[in-house]
């Protein structure tokens, strides 16, 4: 069983 | 927002040094030393993040999450170059 695909994003956090 | 640097399926990418990396409720979330910037690579990204600790080819990456994951070819080889070229502008990896 294979797992579900999610995009992959690089997120900058404000901090 | 992050610019986009051109990436091949023939080339090796792998992790940069000087991150500090931790898991927080199943994402990823990246510290650089170098950039002084917190990012958070989500669930996938973390995930491939792990996949590239070692040199690895953009290929045999794309390869190792379309065993793993439900998603046609196409899609998770634009997702994953477009990922990686994110990376690469950031300066997290190094490619060759």
């Amino acid at each position: 069983m294979k797992r579900e695909w999610k995009k992959p994003l690089l997120e900058v956090l404000d901090v | 927002m992050i610019e986009n640097q051109v990436v091949s399926v023939s080339q090796v990418v792998k992790q940069n040094e000087g991150n500090i990396v931790s898991d927080m409720d199943g994402e990823k979330v990246m510290l650089s030393i170098n950039k002084g910037k917190y990012y958070n690579l989500g669930e996938m990204g973390g995930e491939i993040w792990d996949q590239i600790k070692e040199p690895t080819s953009v290929k045999e990456l794309i390869e190792s999450l379309l065993a793993q994951y439900d998603v046609e070819e196409s899609e998770c080889r634009d997702q994953v170059i477009s990922f990686l070229g994110m990376l690469a502008s950031e300066e997290l990896i190094q490619l060759s």
